[in-house]
Formats: C-alpha cells, sequence, structure tokens
C-alpha cells in the first residue's frame, strides 16, 4: 500500500518556509535521486488501467490505417474553439480541421445552443470525428450560460456525503454528453495549502489529500460511469503555490519526499480507480524535473519518469495549455509542441501554432528525438479514447429540447443538497443554533455586500419575524447610527456576500465590517454567516466573539435559502472545514447541527413530486381570477414537513393596483375555529382544563343561568355541529335603523364606551358583545342533528378565557409567536400595514365600505 | 361585532404561517422541537364524532373531515379518512392528511366585492387544487 510520507497530510499554511540551508541540502538530495531513478515499487499499482484501455481496439485501428502520417500528428493537437466569437475564428477553426486534421477542440466562454451548433458543423467538416472537451469544474457554467452552476470544489471539499460528489460527477457527465463534449477537465485535485493560491485556491477541495483524494475519486467515477473522461489536475500539483502559471512559471520548492507524499497522492489515487485522463501543469518543481525552471509539462522526468513509470498511468496526457506564459515563455511556438511530445504527453492543448508543430515534430522525428512510433502510438490512444467516448457511432447534438434537458429539475434539486451538504458551523455558544424560543427573540438581519434583501434575509422571514437592514458596504466610521438600531435587537444575524461570479473574485473583508462585528458582539448575540470563501476569515478575529458562526463558502441562492433554514433549524449543518485559517479553525472543524422539525423549504423533486406534475395549480389558481372567483389568492403545498409549492396568484383587487404576495395577510374566516379555538381546546383538555365529555355549564356557570337549557349542551356535540344550535343569528340587522346604522349602538369615534372597531370611523358599544350572548341564549336549541353553526364558537371564545385566565386573542398569540406565526392572529391592522390585507367584501349594505376587519356578518356554512 | 375576537372567525394569516400550525396538527402536536398538544388529545379531536349516529355528520371536534358516502364535503375524491382541515367564508382552506403527509392551504378574498360571489364553490376551485397534489403524488410513483 502506498505509505504516508514523512509529512503528515495537514498543514498550517505557511509551514514549509524552507530556510536557504535547507534548501541546499535537500536540491543536493534531488540530484542524487535522480541519478538513481525514481522508485517504482513505492507506488503500488491496484487498478490502474482506465476503462477505454479494456474495450477493442477495431474502429481505432481501422480509422488509424485511413490517416497519413502528418494526419496522425494532427490528432494530437486539440485547439480551443469559442461560441461567443464571430466570422474570423469560424473560419479559423474550420482550417485547422480541414487542413491540418487537428484531434480535439476545447470549448471555451458561450452558449449552449450556439456551442451545439458548432460542434455540429466542425464534427461535420472532420475526418475523423473530433474530441471535444472544457473546462467545467462546476459544471457546464465555468464556461457557458444558461446552464447549471454547481458549487465549487472548496464548497464541496465541505461536504462529508462523498456520494453526493459521485451524482454530481454523473449529471455533470450526462450534461457534457448532451452538449456533444467527450472530456471534461475535472476534477481538480491540488491540494490547496497555499490560502494566497491566486489560480487554484477555491477550484480545490481543500488543504487534506484524503478530502482532495475521495472527493476527486467520487467525481471522477461519477463522469466516467456515463463515458465522459474525468481529468485529474493540475499534475502533479499546483496547491502550494502564490503564483499562478498562465502569467509566469510558478517554482514548487519542496523536496521529492514532501511532493510525493502529499501532491501526488490524489493523483495517485485516482490513477488506481481507472482515470482515464490526467493534464500536466506548467510548474517548476526542480525535485521532480531534475533540473530548475524547467516546465513539468516539457520535463520526461515527469511526464514520462514519474506520471507513467512510477505512478503507472496509461490513460490520456494532456499537456496545459501551450500558450500559457508558464511555458510560451520558454520556447518558440512549435518547438514548445515537440518539448511537450517528447516528455511524454498525448494531447497537445491549445497549441500556439499547430502548423509549426507539425513541422517541428517530423523535424524531431527526423532527428531521432522521437520515433514514429511513439507518435502513432499517441495518435492510437487518442482513437481509442474517442471510441470509448462513443465516436465510433457520432451522432450529431440534438438542438430540440437542448436547453431544458441541461437544465433538468434533478440537477437542480442536487446542486440545491451540495449546497445544504456543505453548511460548515464553526462556533455554536450556549447552543443558540438553531434558533430556539422564538417568542423570546427580537431578530435584526444585517446583510453586508448585496445592498438590497438577500435571499438569505427573504428565506429568514419564513420563520419568523426579521427585520431587514442591508448595506452594500461598511465604512468603519458611519456606522454608528446602524449600530444604535441593531443593538435594539437582542438577536443579530449577520452575514457577509461576496461575488459569486467565479472563485478568482476578491472575497476580502473590509475593517468596517470587522469593527461593525465587533461592536455588535460587545452586548449582543450574534450569529455571522458568510457567504465568501473560507480564507476571508484569515486575519478575521472578530469572529471569535460571535455565538454562531457559519460558513456557506460561495454567495450562490441555494447557499443563502439553506443558511437561513439551518439558523431556523428547518435543516441540519454536517459540513466540516476544508482548510484552516486559525489555530481556532483547522481543517476539519464543523459542529454537526441537527434540525429543529420546523419546514424545511425546497423542491418538489425532493419529495418525489414533479414540478411539472403541480403545474395546474397555477392555471386552476389563474382561471379562478379570469372567471372572476376572486381576485388573487395563495397557494401552500408541504410534504414529509417541507414546503414544495408556496405561490401567490393575482391582486388584491379587481382593478389590478396591487399584486398579491406570499406576505399577504387573509381573512381566514372559519380556519380561525381549528387555528384559534382548537388550539386552545386541546392544551386545555391536555392541562385537564377541558372534557369533551362534559356540557357547557361545566365551564360557563357565570355567562349561562342554571335555569337555561344551554347549560345542558355537550361539547363534543358543540363542536362537531350536533347539538341543536340554529346556523346563525343575523345580529347586525337589529343594528341598523332606517338603513343607517343605530347611533346608540354605534359611534363614528373611538372612546372608552365604544372600543371595539368595526370598520373605518365604526366604532361598536362595549356593552354590545354581552347583548350578543343574551341574544344567543334567548334563541331555541333545536332538535340533535347535524347542522353547521358558529353561535357553538361564540361560547368556546369565552369557555377558553374563563379557563385560561386570559384573553383568546394574547392566548394564541402566545403560541402563534413560539411557532413563528408571524402574520397569524386577530386583528392585524394593530401590527400590519393595511397594505398587505386583501380586502373582503366592499359591504353596501352594513358596514358600506371595503372590508379589512374580520368579516362577521352573514357568515354561514362554507 | 366581537371586537374583532370570536372562536369562530376573526383570525388573519399568510399560508405559510398557517401552515406552521397545520404540520403541528400533522406532526402530532410538535413543531420546532416543541410539543403543544397531546398526540392522544389530537387523535380524539380529528376523528369523526357522529359518524355512526349519524351518517349525514362527518365533523371531528371542530375540525372538518372528508365527505361520508353520498353526501358532499369540503375535500377533493379519495383522500385518506384520516385527513383533517377546515374551510372559510372568505374562500379559503386548511388541510391536513396524515396519511400522505400533506399540508395544503389555499386563501383567496373571493368575497370581494360581493359574498354573494359563489363561483370558487361553483368552480370546485379549493377541491381541484387539492386533487392535481394527489395527482402529482401518484405520478411521482409511477
Amino acid at each position: 500500500m502506498y505509505r504516508l510520507g514523512v509529512i503528515n497530510a495537514k498543514f498550517e499554511p505557511m509551514k514549509f518556509k524552507i530556510t536557504i540551508g535547507v534548501l541546499l541540502v535537500s536540491m543536493l538530495v534531488i540530484t542524487s535521486a535522480f541519478n538513481s531513478k525514481i522508485n517504482n515499487s513505492q507506488f503500488k499499482r491496484i487498478n490502474d488501467t482506465p476503462p477505454f484501455l479494456e474495450e477493442s481496439t477495431a474502429w481505432a485501428d481501422s480509422i488509424f490505417k485511413t490517416l497519413t502520417p502528418d494526419e496522425r500528428i494532427g490528432q494530437l493537437f486539440m485547439m480551443a474553439a469559442y461560441s461567443n466569437k464571430g466570422a474570423d475564428h469560424l473560419k479559423r477553426i474550420e482550417g485547422l480541421i480541414k487542413n491540418n486534421k487537428i484531434g480535439g477542440l476545447i470549448f471555451m466562454q458561450g452558449g449552449p445552443l450556439r456551442q451545439a451548433e458548432l460542434i455540429n458543423h466542425y464534427q461535420k467538416i472532420s475526418k475523423v470525428p473530433l474530441m471535444v472537451s472544457i473546462d467545467g469544474e462546476w459544471g457546464l457554467a465555468m464556461r457557458l450560460d444558461s446552464v447549471v452552476k454547481y458549487p465549487w470544489q472548496m464548497t464541496l471539499g465541505a461536504i462529508q456525503d462523498d456520494q453526493l460528489i459521485y451524482e454530481m460527477g454523473v449529471d455533470i457527465g450526462e450534461q457534457c454528453k448532451r452538449l456533444g463534449i467527450h472530456v471534461n477537465f475535472a476534477p481538480v485535485v491540488d491540494i490547496n495549502i497555499n490560502p494566497k493560491n491566486p489560480i487554484i485556491n477555491a477550484r480545490s477541495f481543500g488543504e487534506n489529500k484524503e478530502n482532495v483524494a475521495n472527493k476527486g475519486v467520487a467525481y471522477m467515477k461519477g463522469m466516467q460511469s456515463v463515458n465522459v473522461m474525468a481529468n485529474a489536475k493540475h499534475f502533479p500539483g499546483h496547491g502550494d503555490t502564490d503564483k499562478d502559471s498562465h502569467k509566469s512559471l510558478p517554482t514548487i520548492n519542496h523536496t521529492k519526499a514532501r511532493m510525493d507524499s502529499v501532491e501526488l497522492y490524489p493523483f495517485y489515487k485516482l490513477i488506481n480507480n481507472g482515470l482515464a485522463s490526467i493534464m500536466v501543469a506548467h510548474l517548476n518543481i526542480p525535485a521532480y524535473a531534475g533540473e530548475d525552471n524547467m516546465a513539468t509539462t516539457l520535463s520526461k522526468n515527469v511526464v514520462t519518469g514519474l506520471l507513467q513509470d512510477s505512478l503507472g498511468f496509461k490513460g490520456l496526457i494532456f499537456t496545459d495549455a501551450l500558450n500559457m506564459k508558464g511555458v510560451s515563455s520558454l520556447f518558440e511556438p512549435g518547438i514548445v509542441d515537440v518539448k511537450a511530445l517528447i516528455a511524454g504527453n498525448d494531447v497537445l492543448l491549445f497549441s500556439g501554432s499547430v502548423k509549426k508543430g507539425i513541422l517541428e515534430i517530423n523535424k524531431a522525428i527526423e532527428r531521432g528525438e522521437i520515433t514514429r512510433e511513439e507518435v502513432d502510438a499517441r495518435c492510437l490512444k487518442i482513437l481509442r479514447a474517442k471510441q470509448w467516448e462513443g465516436l465510433d457511432q457520432y451522432k450529431a447534438v440534438e438542438k430540440v429540447g437542448l436547453s431544458a434537458d441541461l437544465n433538468k429539475r434533478e440537477y437542480e434539486l442536487l446542486n440545491r443538497k451540495l449546497s445544504e451538504a456543505s453548511l460548515t458551523v464553526l462556533k455554536n455558544e450556549g447552543d443558540i443554533l438553531p434558533l430556539k424560543r422564538l417568542d423570546t427573540l427580537r431578530i435584526a438581519s444585517l446583510s453586508i455586500g448585496e445592498g438590497r434583501v438577500s435571499e438569505f434575509q427573504q428565506t429568514l422571514s419564513l420563520y419568523n419575524q426579521v427585520d431587514h437592514f442591508n448595506v452594500k458596504e461598511l465604512e468603519s466610521k458611519k456606522n454608528a447610527r446602524l449600530l444604535d438600531t441593531l443593538r435594539t435587537y437582542n438577536t443579530i444575524i449577520v452575514s457577509i456576500h461576496k461575488s459569486n461570479k467565479n472563485p478568482w473574485k476578491s472575497y476580502k473583508i473590509s475593517s468596517g465590517t470587522k469593527n461593525m462585528i465587533a461592536n455588535l458582539t460587545m452586548k449582543n448575540n450574534v450569529v455571522l454567516t458568510v457567504f465568501a470563501n473560507p480564507y476571508s476569515l484569515i486575519g478575521f478575529e472578530q469572529i471569535e466573539q460571535t455565538a454562531g458562526l457559519i460558513i456557506a463558502y460561495q454567495n450562490s441562492i441555494y447557499a443563502n435559502e439553506a443558511a437561513a433554514q439551518l439558523i431556523f433549524g428547518g435543516i441540519a449543518a454536517n459540513g466540516k472545514f476544508p482548510v484552516s485559517v486559525s489555530e481556532k479553525f483547522e481543517e476539519g472543524t464543523g459542529l454537526i447541527i441537527k434540525p429543529l422539525n420546523r419546514f424545511k423549504y425546497t423542491a418538489p423533486e425532493e419529495v418525489g413530486i414533479r414540478l411539472n406534475d403541480l403545474s395546474p395549480i397555477d392555471s386552476i389558481a389563474k382561471s379562478g381570477i379570469s372567471e372572476g372567483a376572486y381576485p388573487g389568492c395563495q397557494v401552500l403545498v408541504a410534504k414529509n414537513g417541507k414546503v414544495i409549492y408556496n405561490k401567490s396568484f393575482g391582486y388584491h383587487t379587481y382593478d389590478k393596483k396591487r399584486a398579491v404576495l406570499n406576505s399577504d395577510i387573509y381573512d381566514i374566516a372559519s380556519i380561525t375555529k381549528i387555528s384559534a379555538s382548537l388550539l386552545s381546546l386541546m392544551r386545555l383538555q391536555d392541562e385537564g382544563k377541558f372534557s369533551l365529555d362534559s356540557n357547557l355549564s361545566a365551564y360557563l356557570s357565570k355567562l349561562i343561568p342554571d335555569s337555561s337549557k344551554y347549560g345542558d349542551l355537550g361539547l363534543r356535540e358543540i363542536l362537531a355541529h350536533q347539538s341543536g344550535l340554529q346556523a346563525w343569528v343575523p345580529f347586525y340587522i337589529k343594528t341598523i335603523r332606517n338603513k343607517e346604522l343605530d347611533n346608540i349602538i354605534y359611534c363614528k369615534d373611538s372612546s372608552t364606551y365604544y372600543p371595539y372597531r368595526v370598520a373605518q370611523d365604526v366604532y361598536i358599544s362595549k356593552f354590545y358583545p354581552d347583548i350578543i350572548y343574551q341574544r344567543i341564549l334567548r334563541g331555541p336549541i333545536k332538535e340533535k342533528k347535524y347542522k353547521y353553526s358558529d353561535l357553538g364558537y361564540y361560547f368556546m371564545m369565552k369557555l377558553i378565557e374563563a379557563q385560561t385566565g386570559e384573553r383568546l386573542k394574547d392566548y394564541v398569540a402566545d403560541i402563534y409567536a413560539t411557532m413563528g406565526m408571524t402574520t397569524t392572529g386577530y386583528i392585524p391592522r394593530e401590527r400590519f400595514s393595511l397594505d398587505r390585507i386583501p380586502p373582503t367584501e366592499n359591504d353596501k349594505i352594513f358596514r358600506k365600505q371595503v372590508i379589512k376587519e374580520m368579516y362577521t356578518i352573514r357568515e354561514q356554512q362554507c | 361585532m366581537l371586537g374583532g375576537v370570536g372562536g369562530h372567525a376573526g383570525i388573519f394569516s399568510n399560508a405559510n404561517d398557517l401552515a406552521k400550525l397545520m404540520q403541528m396538527y400533522l406532526n402530532g402536536g410538535t413543531y420546532g422541537g416543541i410539543r403543544y398538544i397531546k398526540d392522544t388529545t389530537l387523535n380524539e379531536f380529528t376523528k369523526c364524532q357522529f359518524c355512526y349516529e349519524e351518517k349525514e355528520n362527518r365533523r371531528a371536534a371542530g375540525f372538518d373531515k372528508p365527505f361520508l358516502q353520498g353526501y358532499g364535503g369540503p375535500t377533493c375524491d379519495g383522500i385518506s379518512q384520516t385527513s383533517f382541515g377546515h374551510s372559510g367564508f372568505t374562500g379559503t382552506m386548511a388541510w391536513a392528511d396524515p396519511s400522505e403527509d400533506i399540508v395544503y392551504v389555499f386563501l383567496s378574498n373571493r368575497i370581494y366585492p360581493s359574498a354573494e360571489n359563489r363561483k370558487l364553490v361553483k368552480m370546485d376551485i379549493r377541491t381541484n387544487i387539492q386533487q392535481v397534489i394527489y395527482d402529482a403524488i401518484k405520478k411521482g410513483k409511477e
């Protein structure tokens, strides 16, 4: 078995500063190591044959025979094609295909449909089907618009369930295939040891070699399961440098022992799991190349000695792009190609000049630097790879349904799961997460970076009342007022949002933000969520004073939604930190947070329902509006404790002035019976203060005289509408005289005597509720048979208030508060802007106005 | 006329918050790590109370139930008899079904501008939407 080297897998950033003295010694060791050749036995081989070399060679052989010597060399070249460039570019690529018979194309920026058209066109004019590749580390979205954008590998590095990574590999493989792509230059298996790495960084699974290897294997196996080639890059490891090989040749001055045990480890693992292809980077690694300033891509010691002889890699070897400064600054176009070929590479990526390359390769063959047999063997290997990729039965990309196929709901569901599974909790003081006892919390959220209410904040609002504040950036001095306002809340949810465009964007956190965190944490409970690269926490000591600290790694919508759900216990946190940023927060840190059984908000596919199958809801809801059944409505579906559908349709009124929103508050009318009365009665029963088998007189002896037969009504009968109570009493009719409101009962101003608001400028006498009860008690009780009646619930209110000692309104409000039922309750005008309440009747008979109060009149069976 | 507070009506809500309550009922009395009601109590209150004596009465103790054979009811066809909920005169419905673990909420202001407007019921909007949910579950299992 492959043994760990002398150096442990886990590294402190910058731990490997090698002193000059040590460096000199190690250089000597390197030189002698190369004199005695690399020890092959060190890398034990298990299953290092890639699947494409295990199939018949019939098709590859037959194609090979039709090719001229130059055409065989042409197969080694893979050139860059764009779907967002003009006619000149198209012509250039056509020329390379027709004249130079290049073997493949790597597609760069553009869009899927344009790319599909180009692929079909290029394939059509190519003698041998082209091998098409892409850099799709986070899916096709790394290069293309309008496709699924998966998390960056650093985000995936936090996930504990590698099966999810495998499934992502399968999905990305399917998407590649659908778009006519055969090779995905992923995964990155560089171990990002240097936090300042400008080019790998969040494209890496992290700094732990086992984690990088395991996730790399899962990603690779997923793609290769659908015959799309995975490509491990950037061999032999681009992770421990602060330089970018696009711009210069980065030097990595580690010993061979260190490189073997750390950087090489994931490559070794992938190779022994059937890796199909690898990409060699442009790096200056004297320990491996045996000389200084020799790019690894061009080093025979690296590409042949280390990769093929020692590690036993038999798959396709791609160079990194040969036009990158890391090599193009060393040699002329053409010469670079020859050197790369002699070093042992199979595919020459993004050559500076194919024409010069073919010319120089022929010269090298003549000079005996490489044999034609060797070149032919590489051509044949490429053809065998093409056969495995399905090019022996080439079919053009079907454009119909392309966008839908590339954006399947299942893909997005997995994407959402990946974001959820990555969430990492670094701090949870006093078990603050998930937030409990919502009734005791006054919560503010401060979102920094978006300058708008973020998806994170919107999701928080689904769980509780949260007052939102947001700023684009915080300057260090101008925040006094914001600070004062925020300090009035006992819980402050701060979020830092950085660009989600690509992993290279700046993630520096400003001193203003750091000061704000420091100030807020002095007196308040702060839960901080960072939607940014984990290295943004380096030097951010203020985080240590937070009560809760969540790393969401990047600012995707899924990460926003997931983190908010985690805070309120809708989902769990299982992620582990993939890098180290300080002594307190080392690689592997991550607290498990269990969900609290509150709603999760997700896609219907998560519970086995297709969104498409729910879409008739939309058409039914809209038909009700167009037919004039209602001006607006709201529909919610939850299954298995997960809200899978929550939509609003239409407007508050038919004049379409205000669209209805999910946050709008409706008069739910008789649902009050189960959401207020029954909620209270069941709790009273649990407390022994109520029984369905009792009579009204047992609880309401004060209200109901002993002589009244109402006292004998059974509670079970009343609640089930079986007691003989009449359906309803039109109380309001007796309050109208000569078509006007009786001015003894009503007053247009509120006062001690007229405390209850009925409508705008209509208040009713404080004696009136008692009058209502007296009128009910004077009414008849009919035969005990099923008759829906509100009257019983008039008594239930009295009963609940008698048994709880509280007003019904307050009693249920306290319960709703613990559940985060922010909008639910009586008399919403006391708590919410009237804009949020779609009006009920335009009452022409009684109140003579549009009503936003409780609908009381003429309420009947519904 | 009772000052905006009644045992029979008066609550306002959005669908999301009302769904939390229905989910608590569906969970057997717990939500968000808190027990609000004993599951035995919920079982007693959400079962049909007079089904045996009175074929016409489908009601539980306060909760409405699916229709009984031969009589009209508030839900779509084929829904479990264990389900329960309520509808509202303003054009609303909240329903919980333990057998499929479903909460369904429909809210509207059908009585704007006039309570005489009965199209919501005539068009079976609330039940047709509920039917879509059950059809979608079935299709998902195919």
